[in-house]
């Protein structure tokens, strides 16, 4: 008896469990409340795992600061040296560097229901939609974690009295698979700055 | 009675009376604690850092976060120092207890809050490893998972004496749906993320690999390069990969192949263990895949018993172990040998 209804229940655990891992679709998107009311926060699942389209370039941040006299440093790179801390340990190696890659993350990424929303109309012609408020307080906490991190990655900076920082985040794509063995073939890099934030509203 | 409902009420007193892949759930216990314990040995020097009240995420905004997610993290309680510190190192050791073996399933659901405390408190740094670790103890607190590799505790042992039968009955079905819930979660974990790669351009074009182990975060210089500037092992691993989380359920379901898709599956992390540098992701999928090869495991310990024997006698002479031991090494093997439903 306690056999069968341990089943039972396992089996509606698994059926929601699996709801949450189907791709977008419309019975889905109808009942995706009921069920992450019962799965989050500690059933919470995402078995992506690199897919559908794996991570291919490397994606980092640049950081400079603002004196109080006024002046601006050079960009301070504050992301290479903990990616070389994991490149050279195998076993349990830091991450450290996911305080990068995991925030510049959340400043595209997103929310698959308004990504694909914003596909559909760009390819329309339309007006962009804009940011959703839960969309700009995520970005915004992004964006203040990231300048907080680069001030402690610097902390010579202006004789360590810096007074605003501003981040660059940077995606280098690596030439693809067609050009594997072109020697002319360059890496493309697009960079974003951020804006500017006060030292001081950040700790 | 017909046949078909015999045989299911004997399939059914099967599953209510029979403990299935006990060493396996063991070897699961134990890999999960020391997984669990790395996660804070390899962060222990930057943990003030990481996780500490004047961090990088400043206690204020950790907590409010944590309020705003419906749940709890014991580093809320306090922003003082010395608390995180106790709360850090007690966490620490409650997996060390884990991993050893003490303290039984209550030392577990304890290790599994202060895992809970710790991830939350930078959730940024996690991954599937942990997502798969904080989903799968909860459901190792349903079996047996101390009756083997375990520092055996006289303590645990004078409790469950005095369990009262009613209760002692349950334990059978209970810790055979924690083993099967075990199997569905890692199976759903394999199909899910198989399909998904099916869907992608990359994936499908059997470059995949080329472009993950290029990321630097994921490469190892020297050695990645060796398998993505060649186009034969690029093919081969992207291929294979999709194909063996596709059809990993199926390989399960066989008995005869189940052995053979774990073994795959510990191969397949393995590498990717070493060649992306994800060692607590890898290390937990091994830990869930032991739960399909507890008849391997048992047969792999009765060979080597007799050499550890003979080890543990050469070094203590005078002083070997009773000769009652190989015979119920063997008939604890025997058991685990019974193909098993999963």
């Amino acid at each position: 008896m306690a056999l069968l209804v341990g089943a039972a229940l396992l089996g509606l655990h698994f059926i929601a469990a699996s709801f949450s891992q189907m791709p977008l679709n419309p019975v889905k998107l109808r009942h995706w409340d009921k069920v992450s009311g019962y799965l989050d926060p500690y059933f919470t699942q995402n078995w992506m795992l690199f897919a559908p389209d794996p991570l291919s370039d490397n994606r980092g941040i640049l950081a400079r600061a603002k004196c109080a006299d006024g002046s601006t440093t050079e960009y301070y790179d504050v992301t290479t040296k903990y990616v070389e801390q994991a490149q050279n340990s195998r076993f349990f190696p830091s991450r450290m560097s996911r305080l990068v890659t995991g925030n510049v993350q959340q400043i595209n990424g997103g929310d698959p229901v308004l990504t694909r929303l914003r596909e559909a109309e760009k390819e329309k012609k339309k007006k962009e939609i804009p940011l959703m408020p839960f969309e700009k307080t995520s970005q915004e906490e992004a964006v203040r974690f990231l300048s907080r991190y680069s001030l402690t990655q610097m902390p010579g900076v202006c004789g360590g009295k810096p007074d605003q920082v501003q981040v660059r985040v940077y995606v280098q794509e690596l030439p693809p698979w067609s050009k594997r063995k072109d020697p002319k073939a360059e890496d493309k890099v697009s960079v974003q700055d951020l804006k500017w934030l006060k030292a001081g509203s950040l700790l | 009675m017909s046949a078909a409902v015999r045989k299911l009420v004997d399939v059914l007193d099967g599953a209510a009376g029979r403990h299935i892949s006990v060493l396996g759930v063991s070897g699961t216990r134990l890999l999960l604690g020391f997984v669990g314990f790395m996660y804070y040995a390899s962060q222990y020097g930057d943990r003030r850092y990481l996780f500490g009240p004047d961090g990088v995420l400043p206690w204020g905004e950790f907590t409010s976060k944590v309020h705003e997610a419906g749940t709890f993290s014991l580093y809320t309680v306090s922003n003082s120092g010395a608390w995180f510190e106790f709360v850090f190192h007690a966490g620490m050791l409650a997996a060390l207890a884990v991993t050893l073996g003490v303290g039984g399933r209550l030392g577990l659901a304890v290790h599994w809050v202060f895992l809970w405390s710790v991830y939350q408190r930078q959730p940024v740094l996690l991954d599937g490893g942990d997502n798969l670790a904080y989903l799968v103890i909860p459901m190792l607190l349903l079996t047996r998972c101390y009756d083997r590799f375990a520092i055996s505790g006289g303590f645990a042992k004078k409790v469950s004496s005095r369990v009262p039968s009613v209760l002692r009955s349950l334990s059978a079905p209970l810790h055979n749906l924690g083993v099967v819930a075990i199997a569905l979660q890692i199976c759903l974990v394999y199909v899910v993320s198989g399909l998904c790669k099916v869907q992608g351009k990359m994936w499908q074009d059997g470059t995949a690999l080329f472009y993950i182990l290029r990321v630097s975060e994921f490469s190892l210089p020297g050695v990645s390069d060796l398998v993505y500037e060649n186009d034969l092992l690029v093919f081969l691993g992207t291929y294979s990969t999709t194909i063996f989380l596709v059809y990993f359920p199926l390989g399960v379901l066989v008995p005869q192949l189940r052995p053979w898709a774990a073994v795959a599956s510990i191969g397949f992390h393995v590498s990717i263990g070493v060649l992306m540098g994800l060692t607590g992701f890898a290390l937990t999928m091994v830990a869930c895949d032991l739960i399909f090869l507890s008849g391997a495991l048992g047969v792999a310990m009765a060979k080597t018993a007799p050499l550890v024997r003979r080890l543990q006698s050469y070094g203590r002479p005078g002083r070997g172990r009773p000769e009652k031991l190989p015979g119920a090494a063997t008939a604890a093997v025997g058991k685990e040998n019974v193909p098993e439903k999963v």
